[in-house]
């Protein structure tokens, strides 16, 4: 379902209004949270939430 | 004399032995097919006693070459006028049994080359510990036994563990629950977005939501790892442990002294010897080896012949097959069915009403009112103790033991009753107890691997697969070390379903043991004895009967016993049976007890 979810976002973020480098941002966040998912490796997604808080929105 | 002899002592022909025509052999068949064979001394002198003490070298005039310990080939050629030709006796003087008489006289013992007693002899000398090291014995001759290490978990300690892991998967799965509901609202808010929306909007929004499911995913993961660990210490652990069939045993100790082994007995394929594992520490073998450890029962290869003959009530015979000797081991049961020696009984010696003699005793001497078969307990494994709640040991402890009582049916006074005695055949090994259901944990576990299946569903990978039924048809061992050897069934690599119809006492007593009844087998086990029967008796003769002592007479097959035999004369005295059955079947009862 969360896999899913992530490609449902990927979709999204396509059709968004977003520059190439937000869209390129924003992807790269939920590839990231795909293979920690398929590994069952946690410490790959606490760098996408870390990397989340600390992007300064513009 | 009716033979002409020529005896031979290492390639020389040598003067005959000065007592040779008081010479005695006495074959002694009781626990065979072959008979024990005790012959008197032979006493040499001169020239032959020179000969014999250069062989041995006792005064070390050489400084290599045989020894005491080497036994010298010695041939006997007796001339039969029956068969006109020479037939050679072959065997080896026993330089270890020699006595000296004075300087130029001595006696000394003669062994036949296929000799029981030699076998047995040999036998003993030998350990599976030597046979492994000297490469008799190499990696492919194990079987691996796969084996799973099931702790006995008690009811509290199942219990807690139970509640527990029901309590993480409750909480984490409501916890999960309404978390999805919040995704699914973002992501109807994303959707739905309207077009005036400005992107810094839209880029924190979507970022909102990736980070939301984020969160969601660190949760699973964690819990579903944390699960999967605590699955992982609960779950027995499988292993692989070697140990060899028993035909492999037996087949590598005969190869040890270049004899051949062969057997009917097909269960030598199917049972395993399983060595008792003791802590790595203290394992006196290597742990990849599949022989006994030192102190098992079956370290020394006598004790592994000696196991078999026990659990197969089994007979053993020498012979010559395709010029390579042979060892044979024949179940009781089939021994009549070997080829007889084909001894034939004079007429003269039949009594007025045409039966062999008339003087004769029945074997009831070899009756016994009680016979168990047991293996043994192991209290380091719990699996292998008896435990009236477990049904597990309950079926262990059905396995190991069975006993068959053997009364009058309807006795005419107790006080007179006659049926005494037991037999009692303790085969020191344990046997496996087989993994055929899950424990209470493994319950748990599973349940719990259900719920860690539909964490992994959310997640979106493939789900965990189920391993816990891959056990089935293992070993099962409460710990990973046992004091006991096991004897085990495998088949196709695994303990069949059914091991138990195939290895318990039950099932030996049923198929090998129940010979020995009066009531259900007395074609086997009641007989006429007749002793100190004075037969005519030849050279031929002897090598006839040496290798069987069945034969057949007026369509009945009759066995000797004992032949008492001089060398030089034309009589033996035999002792002799004959199947006769003098109890009636109802008579007697039987009353078999298991655990």
């Amino acid at each position: 379902m969360i896999l899913e979810q992530l490609k449902k976002t990927e979709e999204q973020i396509e059709k968004s209004g977003l520059s190439d480098e937000q869209k390129a941002a924003l992807k790269q966040h939920t590839a990231a949270i795909k293979e920690g998912i398929n590994s069952l490796n946690s410490d790959k997604i606490l760098e996408v939430i870390k990397k989340l808080n600390d992007t300064d929105i513009k | 004399m009716k033979y002409e002899i020529i005896f031979n002592i290492a390639g020389q022909d040598v003067l005959p032995p000065t007592n040779w025509m008081n010479i005695d052999i006495i074959a002694a068949y009781e626990d065979s097919i072959q008979p024990q064979i005790e012959i008197d001394s032979f006493r040499f002198v001169n020239e032959t006693a020179l000969l014999i003490k250069r062989w041995i070298n006792y005064d070390q005039s050489r400084s290599n070459g045989p020894s005491i310990f080497d036994g010298i080939p010695f041939t006997m050629q007796i001339y039969s006028d029956q068969l006109q030709k020479y037939i050679n006796y072959d065997g080896i003087l026993d330089t270890t049994e020699i006595e000296f008489i004075n300087e130029t006289e001595l006696t000394i013992k003669i062994k036949p080359y296929d000799g029981l007693e030699y076998i047995d002899q040999m036998l003993q000398s030998i350990t599976y510990g030597l046979l492994a090291q000297k490469k008799f014995i190499t990696e492919n001759d194990y079987i691996e036994v796969p084996v799973i290490i099931r702790k006995k978990f008690d009811g509290l300690e199942t219990t807690l563990v139970s509640v527990s892991l029901f309590l993480i998967y409750d909480t984490t799965h409501n916890w999960i629950k309404e978390n999805k509901e919040s995704i699914v609202k973002t992501f109807k808010a994303l959707t739905f977005s309207t077009p005036t929306q400005k992107p810094a909007d839209l880029y924190e929004a979507i970022a909102f939501a990736i980070q939301l499911i984020a969160y969601t995913a660190i949760l699973l993961i964690t819990v579903t790892n944390l699960l999967k660990s605590l699955v992982k210490n609960l779950l027995p652990i499988p292993v692989k442990y070697k140990g060899m069939t028993l035909r492999t045993m037996l087949t590598k100790a005969f190869a040890y002294f270049d004899i051949d082994f062969q057997s009917e007995i097909r269960e030598l394929d199917w049972y395993v010897y399983l060595p008792s594992k003791t802590d790595n520490k203290i394992r006196k073998n290597r742990q990849d080896e599949g022989i006994p450890n030192t102190d098992d029962f079956g370290y020394q290869c006598i004790e592994a012949l000696n196991t078999a003959i026990d659990l197969f009530r089994a007979k053993s015979k020498m012979t010559v097959i395709n010029n390579r000797r042979t060892f044979i081991l024949i179940p009781e049961k089939s021994e009549r069915l070997q080829k007889n020696s084909g001894y034939q009984l004079p007429n003269e010696l039949l009594g007025a009403n045409g039966l062999l003699m008339e003087k004769f005793r029945f074997n009831t001497d070899e009756f016994r009112g009680n016979f168990i078969l047991s293996f043994q307990y192991d209290p380091a494994d719990e699996y292998t103790m008896p435990n009236e709640k477990d049904s597990d040991s309950k079926q262990y402890e059905k396995g190991v033991f069975y006993e068959v009582a053997t009364e009058l049916a309807n006795p005419i006074e107790n006080k007179n009753r006659l049926t005494k005695g037991l037999e009692d055949v303790r085969i020191k090994l344990a046997l496996g107890a087989r993994r055929n259901k899950l424990s209470a944990m493994e319950y748990a576990a599973k349940t719990l691997l259900m719920g860690i299946d539909s964490f992994i569903k959310i997640l979106g990978g493939k789900t965990f697969n189920e391993k816990i039924d891959e056990n089935k048809g293992k070993l099962v061992i409460s710990q990973n070390s046992f004091n006991v050897p096991k004897l085990v069934v495998i088949r196709d690599g695994i303990i069949p379903k059914n091991h138990r119809d195939l290895l318990s006492a039950k099932y030996l007593y049923n198929n090998y043991h129940y010979v020995r009844s009066f009531k259900e087998a007395p074609e086997f086990s009641q007989k006429k004895i007749y002793e100190g029967v004075r037969i005519p008796f030849s050279f031929e003769d002897y090598l006839k009967t040496y290798n069987n002592s069945f034969f057949e007479h007026n369509g009945t097959v009759m066995k000797f016993r004992h032949i008492k035999w001089n060398l030089s004369s034309d009589t033996a005295v035999a002792t002799i049976e004959e199947p006769f059955t003098y109890v009636n079947q109802e008579s007697l009862k039987e009353t078999p007890v298991e655990p």
